[in-house]
């Protein structure tokens, strides 16, 4: 049904973005289906219920599509269903943390050169991981997908100041640690 | 830029630079689920605009509202009677703009009985001078409830388990369990989706899964069985107050001198946590259950040997209060044994 139309430049078609226009939509896709996977790969840790979300966000956005307002309202939007479908991915999953995730999860190898830095990313991902789903989210569409605290309150549909207590207490969560580990 | 921000976002750069290949996205599977789903919604939607348009008709005549405060008016902006979008999918957001829609369909075991709040978060409602809390999920969208003293009212949309709670507006009357309060309310506003079991009960779930509100109907409440507002004492004190941290949360200490390249904790209500890698000395993050006593199943694997501490059984034990606590493990004699720290 689909030709691939290639990756066109991301953020000229974040700002063309035409929900009224069907094949806007297979160009929206391509364009940002690299940044919607790393962020749902982020916030749910799991590469199987990274590409789920996404494709179940996508599901909720197509049906819609004709509909959706443009400019920053569909960001929201957009946001807004890969978070819900994120969390709903973790939700619905077993309680039950699989073993042979982690080793799969780490870091590149730690080379000479590199170690510091990595050994602080490292920090910053294993944090992540022990963080609640949605202070997770928090973070990650603060520091990775750079929305603002009232962005990030109406994906997660909470309050802002909500949103700003996830991200301090993680902030302060990770402060500590390296300075624990200096 | 903070330090320490800077910190974040090179390493969640790092990660999802490091993240496995996911493949692209199947837009042909795209298509076709959003398709399958229209047309699975498509006769729900014709009853609901029958019932929404009954019950502008309603609201209209009605005209309630007077004396209200509302509580939650950084809320997402969703109509008090909630407009749906032709389509649903259990990722989509509750729709903040089209004027044209429907809601999804309701849960005829949700909707039409008198919900009574029998536990919020870990704990339990406590029977005092105000009333019980309770709930009650209209067709037209509305939720109709109590706190402790005051009277609410709010809408929602369901959509297969999942929930939306919004637009609360309350009765502004002084109240003598503000504590007892302000927890419900919370509850509600973490509500992301819900569950009623075999026999009958209302579970409402937060966006981490966990126990935000427990509810009886009315025909199967009994205030009696409520404990009293002042709780028998006598659980150990977490070591962090209850303020800062909403519900139980434990971790392991790894208190012996070799490594566990496993754990696993099997925590009282079935929850588990199978992890590798707890150095000697070192300590694993928290993990939050309903229930938790001084002691749980665990399991550690040192060099490919099982160690495991059995626990009986927690008759007679008292439920740890909301807080951190410590599990410090080691092993003695070839055995494991759990410290309550």
């Amino acid at each position: 049904m689909f030709e691939d139309v290639g990756v066109p430049n991301a953020s000229a078609v974040v700002k063309s973005v035409n929900p009224g226009v069907p094949g806007s939509f297979v160009e929206f896709v391509r364009a940002r289906e690299a940044r919607l996977l790393d962020v749902a790969w982020l916030i749910t840790r799991n590469a199987e219920d990274a590409h789920d979300a996404v494709q179940d966000a996508l599901v909720g956005l197509y049906a819609r599509w004709d509909k959706l307002p443009a400019g920053d309202e569909f960001e929201a939007y957009a946001y807004r269903s890969l978070v819900n479908a994120c969390l709903t991915v973790i939700r619905r999953r077993p309680r039950w943390l699989p073993v042979a995730e982690p080793a799969a999860l780490r870091s590149a190898p730690v080379t000479p050169d590199a170690a510091a830095g990595l050994a602080e990313s490292d920090e910053v991902w294993r944090l992540c991981g022990e963080l609640k789903p949605a202070q997770r989210t928090a973070v990650v569409l603060r520091f990775f997908a750079d929305r603002s605290f009232a962005e990030i309150a109406e994906a997660l549909g909470c309050r802002e100041a909500t949103a700003r207590s996830h991200v301090h207490r993680a902030l302060a969560q990770l402060r500590s640690r390296l300075e624990e580990g200096q | 830029m903070d330090e320490t921000e800077q910190t974040f976002r090179d390493g969640l750069q790092q990660a999802a630079a490091n993240r496995p290949a996911l493949g692209r996205v199947d837009l042909e599977e795209v298509v076709a689920r959003s398709e399958r789903v229209s047309a699975e919604h498509e006769p729900v939607m014709s009853r609901w605009r029958t019932a929404l348009a009954a019950a502008a008709a309603i609201a209209l005549v009605a005209g309630v509202g007077v004396g209200l405060w509302q509580w939650r008016s950084g809320s997402v902006p969703v109509p008090a009677v909630p407009l749906g979008q032709p389509v649903a999918s259990p990722s989509e957001p509750a729709p903040t703009t089209s004027p044209t829609t429907s809601p999804s369909a309701p849960n005829e075991g949700l909707v039409g009985t008198q919900w009574m709040a029998v536990q919020i978060g870990a704990a339990s409602v406590v029977r005092g001078d105000g009333q019980v809390p309770s709930l009650r999920f209209t067709e037209a969208g509305e939720v109709l409830g109590s706190d402790p003293c005051n009277s609410l009212r709010g809408s929602y949309t369901a959509d297969g388990d999942d929930i939306t709670l919004v637009g609360w507006e309350s009765t502004f009357k002084y109240c003598a369990e503000p504590t007892q309060q302000q927890r419900f309310r919370d509850a509600l506003d973490a509500t992301v989706a819900y569950d009623i079991d075999n026999e009958g009960t209302l579970t409402l779930i937060d966006a981490q899964g966990q126990l935000a509100l427990r509810l009886l109907p009315e025909a199967k409440f009994s205030a009696d069985r409520l404990p009293t507002a002042v709780p028998p004492d006598g659980s150990p004190e977490p070591t962090q107050s209850p303020a800062v941290v909403e519900g139980v949360e434990v971790r392991l200490r790894n208190d012996s001198d070799v490594d566990f390249d496993r754990y696993l904790v099997v925590f009282p209500d079935g929850m588990k946590v199978e992890l590798r890698d707890l150095v000697a000395g070192g300590t694993s993050g928290y993990f939050d259950t309903a229930q938790a006593y001084t002691y749980a199943y665990v399991q550690v694997t040192v060099d490919g040997k099982k160690y495991t501490y059995q626990p009986v059984d927690y008759m007679g034990e008292t439920q740890l209060k909301p807080g951190r606590y410590t599990y410090a493990l080691d092993i003695v004699d070839g055995r494991l044994q759990l410290t309550f720290d």
